[in-house]
């Protein structure tokens, strides 16, 4: 192997620079410059989307440059025909591909990383590991290069077959980012290491291997090319403009009306229309009544029918938001929220330096070292999210004057009131905290801050620590110029809703006081009922979060046309299992799994769809000469794999002839050595008295001369 | 299966789409042979021996290449293959010494001196790039690179195309000096019927994708005849000749060429002749000749002009 990766080396270096290129040009796109401070801020997620485009690019044209020509009749009799096995020559392909990609993604991305260490953090939020995830994606990419190897090395009539394998691996960017956004750098790294491994040595093996395992690699290749061609005609119809889609958001608000009646604000948006706000009520069963909640504290006095308004969960930023920008009144300083636990504070007036870092135990001077880091990545808001219907922070939010953002700060210690006007930071709640949530009641009463744990939420008041009771009632005409010291007052802790998947767990208050939670994850709704001063029931009831009936959406109804079924069926199973491990309740498992205006549309054409398939795989067997119980046998799996079944008969068996046959007259594969209706071998073709044989063979070693 | 036979072929069959390009082939090549494959352009030949070597998969048949299943060749079996593709293919970027060096460390046999004699038959420096080549140096540094592996087979696909004489001259010598124990075997497919003459002591003749001759030089030479006859203007009778392979016009004259005559063919061709029929020589280029003359479609350029 080590000559075809030497010969490999040597053909295709002279593409090594344009590798350098793609990939030093998509780094240079996301790369910010000096006083892109907006830029900087996302610099990680642009870079690794931006890698990600330029690595694939180059990992796919290489495997082309190394493929097309090599894999054509006459170079592929040159080339294969050597003491050395195919396994060995595609393989060497791959290693000589990988050894060309590395210095191809790893040149760019170490000067972006020496860039980010000469200009972070000093000019910019920046820092050398920030290339990580980039380089995890970069090398996630270089997959494209053996899945392409094997598209040209497979001998398919037709292109669209062909391509299979490339489709086998479209999907590996989805893993990557998925684990990008749910761990931990080095986790992410040793992760997307790990898979990548894992699936190049799955795909060398299928380009090394013929058979049952190239089989199911093409099976696979085959549903995910139905699923790229749904998204790709979803996409289509939603640019052409077709659908009148209607595209409604995530609940704003929950409330309880007088009746008890369950009710969500939130707004939908006609496709190329305005929004529209409504109201809509939540229906569902009753599904756990009367559990008794006790309070540790006193409910406020004016705990009475209010109505909410708005609420806001904190920690805004799940996921991998990595900072966020807070311009300061005097807008002399920008900080930011740098995923490292820190705070940066830089003065744009000038020149744009960092003057220091805002941490735990307050504002450090740049050179001093940073301070006492937040424990994770810290999560933030500005109350401005909370008040969008009332004056005095709509003052602050329209920004008449260059005034800072009361900001509300959480980690695993507890929450703190961040002032980037002073560069002061206060701990107003002790921890543990695991995630907060902000609800605003409206402008009678103070917005709540409840807090969660492990095994507890704890509801809080925010209250001035000056004890002005009208601070959050302020109006633009006699607004402060900057938002007083706060407190929580903590009034009631709760029981942690059981099974519930707090990133999705939204709270409320209701018209009459009452307390309202809604985990979106398992749809259901929790109401806390005053009963007394000192205890609360809990009811618990499904929650059908689903549109309203009458609504349409081509795109959903051809989604259910065009999914391998087997897929649909995966993801129903897979998020009705993850609920139930979740400790979710086992009889809401299956729901909420479609729309229900959609359910029966896309049912209806989903069963068709499977119908059609199946009878068009049936077709394809029938051409190809199968046996009834093969033909069967490939309509049963096309039930499960949907459209993608009659693609992998046509992938995986190509057509045969068929001629008549000279006994029973009919059609016979001229691929089957006995005809499959009269079981009659094939003949030599009828000599026509010139043919010359010699009977029998002799050696007959003739003297040669020139 | 036979061990005295390098190559075994039983009832290959290969299908582009709808069209049989190699129809139930039955190829035997002895081991220790020279056996030149002859055909027109679209024949067969080039699919049969990408066939052979495993390059292409029948549509129906077996094959056997020195005792091994054509399909499943082992990198040992395949090392005691030479194979040469057709066009002489190099890489354009690698010069001769690098050719040399990449084919040495993908074969466990190397006859450096062997690679060195040849490319210096054929007037090749070892430091210039293949692409810079003509095409007869090509060829010699295709054979070399061939011959160096020490095969047991050698299988030639249209190795003299395009060569001038003096590369011709200098492929064939090449080619007896590496038979010249009379261990090693080689397949020639050429449209060279002197070079084959020289050459081979064997030939295979294909004709749309069906084998018309498997045999050696001297019996196909000893079974086929020709005769001069008169025949009368538009008279189909001459397709009553048993054994009939071509009939051609000369001088006002027809020659009709036939394969394995007898008694019943030479009274058959008085019976239509207005003269007395006159036995004429047939050499092997004339014999060949009148195979590849017949129509592309199987018919013979008779029956198209008696139509």
């Amino acid at each position: 192997m080590r000559a075809i990766v030497v010969k490999e080396l040597k053909e295709n270096v002279r593409w090594l620079p344009v590798g350098i290129a793609i990939i030093g040009i998509c780094a240079w796109n996301a790369t910010p410059i000096y006083l892109e401070h907006f830029a900087a801020i996302n610099v990680e997620r642009s870079l690794m989307l931006l890698i990600a485009f330029g690595a694939s690019l180059f990992a796919i044209g290489l495997a082309i440059l190394q493929s097309a020509f090599d894999f054509s009749a006459r170079q592929r009799g040159f080339l294969f025909h050597r003491a050395v096995s195919r396994q060995q020559i595609i393989c060497g392909k791959i290693v000589a591909g990988g050894l060309l990609f590395l210095p191809a993604i790893g040149i760019p991305l170490a000067a972006v990383a020496i860039w980010f260490f000469r200009s972070g953090p000093e000019y910019l939020p920046v820092h050398p590991i920030q290339v990580l995830p980039a380089t995890g994606m970069a090398l996630a990419c270089f997959l494209f290069h053996p899945a392409t190897i094997l598209t040209f090395e497979r001998q398919a009539s037709w292109f669209g077959t062909k391509l299979l394998p490339l489709f086998a691996i479209c999907w590996m960017p989805i893993p990557v980012v998925t684990v990008y956004l749910t761990t931990s750098r080095s986790t992410f790294i040793f992760a997307t290491t790990a898979l990548v491994a894992l699936i190049a040595a799955s795909v060398v093996y299928a380009a090394a291997h013929t058979g049952a395992v190239r089989n199911w690699y093409l099976a696979l290749g085959a549903v995910v090319a139905c699923i790229v061609a749904t998204f790709v005609l979803m996409a289509t119809i939603e640019s052409l403009g077709w659908s009148s889609r209607t595209i409604y958001g995530l609940p704003v608000a929950y409330g309880l009306d007088s009746n008890g009646k369950a009710w969500m604000y939130r707004y939908e948006q006609r496709f190329g229309n305005s929004i529209n706000y409504q109201d809509i009520p939540i229906t569902g069963d009753q599904i756990v009544a009367n559990q008794s909640v006790k309070l540790d504290a006193q409910l406020p006095p004016g705990f009475s029918p209010r109505v909410m308004r708005n609420s806001v969960k904190l920690p805004m930023n799940v996921g991998r938001q990595s900072a966020q920008i807070l311009q300061t009144k005097r807008s002399e300083r920008v900080c930011y929220d740098f995923t490292r636990g820190q705070i940066l504070v830089y003065d744009l007036n000038h020149q744009p330096r960092l003057q220091g870092y805002l941490s735990k135990d307050g504002f450090h001077p740049y050179g001093e070292g940073p301070g006492l880091r937040f424990h994770i990545n810290p999560y933030q808001t500005t109350l401005n999210w909370m008040y969008n219907n009332n004056e005095y922070f709509h003052y602050f939010q329209t920004g008449q004057s260059k005034r800072g953002f009361p900001v509300l700060w959480a980690d695993l210690d507890g929450v703190y009131q961040l002032d980037p006007n002073s560069l002061n930071v206060k701990r107003i709640l002790d921890g543990p905290v695991t995630r907060c949530q902000a609800v605003t009641i409206d402008d009678i009463l103070p917005p709540w801050i409840l807090v969660e744990s492990d095994k507890q939420i704890r509801l809080c008041t925010m209250e001035a620590e000056s004890g002005d009771d009208s601070w959050y009632q302020a109006s633009i005409a006699n607004a402060p110029t900057d938002l007083p010291a706060l407190r929580l007052k903590q009034i009631a802790v709760l029981p942690r809703l059981p099974n519930a998947m707090s990133d999705h767990l939204l709270f409320g208050a209701t018209q009459d006081g009452k307390l309202v939670a809604v985990d979106l994850a398992l749809n259901t709704l929790a109401r806390f009922d005053t009963k007394s001063d000192s205890s609360w029931t809990v009811d618990r009831f499904s929650v059908d979060t689903n549109r309203p009936a009458g609504s349409t959406n081509i795109a959903s109804t051809i989604a259910a046309c065009t999914f391998p079924q087997i897929v649909v069926w995966f993801v129903i199973l897979t998020t009705s299992i993850a609920r139930i491990a979740a400790g979710g309740p086992v009889e809401l498992a299956f729901s909420g799994t479609l729309p229900t205006e959609l359910l029966i549309p896309c049912l209806i054409v989903g069963v068709l769809t499977t119908l059609a398939s199946m009878l068009t795989a049936g077709l394809a067997c029938q051409r190809r000469g199968f046996s009834i119980g093969t033909t069967i046998l490939w309509c049963g799996a096309t039930l499960f794999l949907g459209t993608a079944g009659p693609l992998t008969v046509v992938a995986l068996y190509r057509r045969p002839t068929f001629e008549p046959c000279p006994r029973c007259e009919k059609l016979r594969n001229v691929e089957q050595h006995k005809c499959q209706h009269c079981n009659t071998a094939w003949e030599a073709p009828t000599n026509s008295g010139i043919e010359i044989f010699e009977q029998p063979l002799t050696r007959t070693r003739r003297a040669l001369s020139v | 299966m036979h061990s005295d036979l390098a190559i075994s072929t039983q009832g290959l069959t290969k299908y582009f789409g709808s069209k049989a390009v190699v129809r139930h082939l039955d190829l035997n090549v002895p081991r220790g042979s020279v056996t030149g494959l002859l055909g027109l352009n679209g024949a067969g030949k080039t699919t049969t021996l990408r066939m052979l070597m495993g390059m292409l998969e029948p549509t129906r048949g077996a094959s056997q290449i020195l005792g091994t299943d054509s399909q499943h060749l082992r990198p040992e079996d395949r090392a005691r293959i030479g194979y040469t593709v057709e066009g002489h293919f190099l890489y354009g970027w690698m010069s001769v010494r690098q050719c040399e060096c990449f084919q040495r460390d993908t074969f466990p046999r190397w006859n450096s001196s062997m690679f060195a004699e040849t490319v210096r038959r054929f007037g090749i420096d070892p430091s210039d790039k293949t692409r810079v080549l003509s095409r007869g140096q090509r060829a010699g540094v295709s054979l070399a690179l061939t011959l160096a592996t020490e095969p047991e087979l050698l299988i030639l696909d249209d190795p003299a195309l395009g060569l001038d004489p003096v590369s011709r001259r200098a492929l064939n010598e090449t080619l007896l000096d590496f038979c010249d124990g009379g261990t090693r075997t080689i397949l020639l497919s050429t449209h060279l019927l002197d070079d084959v003459e020289r050459v081979a002591d064997r030939i295979a003749l294909m004709f749309a994708g069906r084998l018309l001759v498997d045999t050696t030089l001297d019996d196909f030479r000893n079974r086929i005849a020709a005769w001069v006859i008169d025949l009368p203007p538009a008279t189909r009778a001459i397709e009553s000749i048993p054994g009939l392979i071509n009939s051609r016009p000369r001088s006002g004259r027809t020659i009709v060429t036939v394969a394995d005559p007898d008694q019943e063919t030479e009274a058959a061709i008085a019976r239509i002749s207005r003269s007395t029929p006159e036995s004429v020589p047939v050499s092997f280029e004339d014999a060949v000749i009148a195979y590849l003359s017949r129509s592309r479609d199987g018919q013979s350029f008779l029956v198209a002009r008696g139509a």
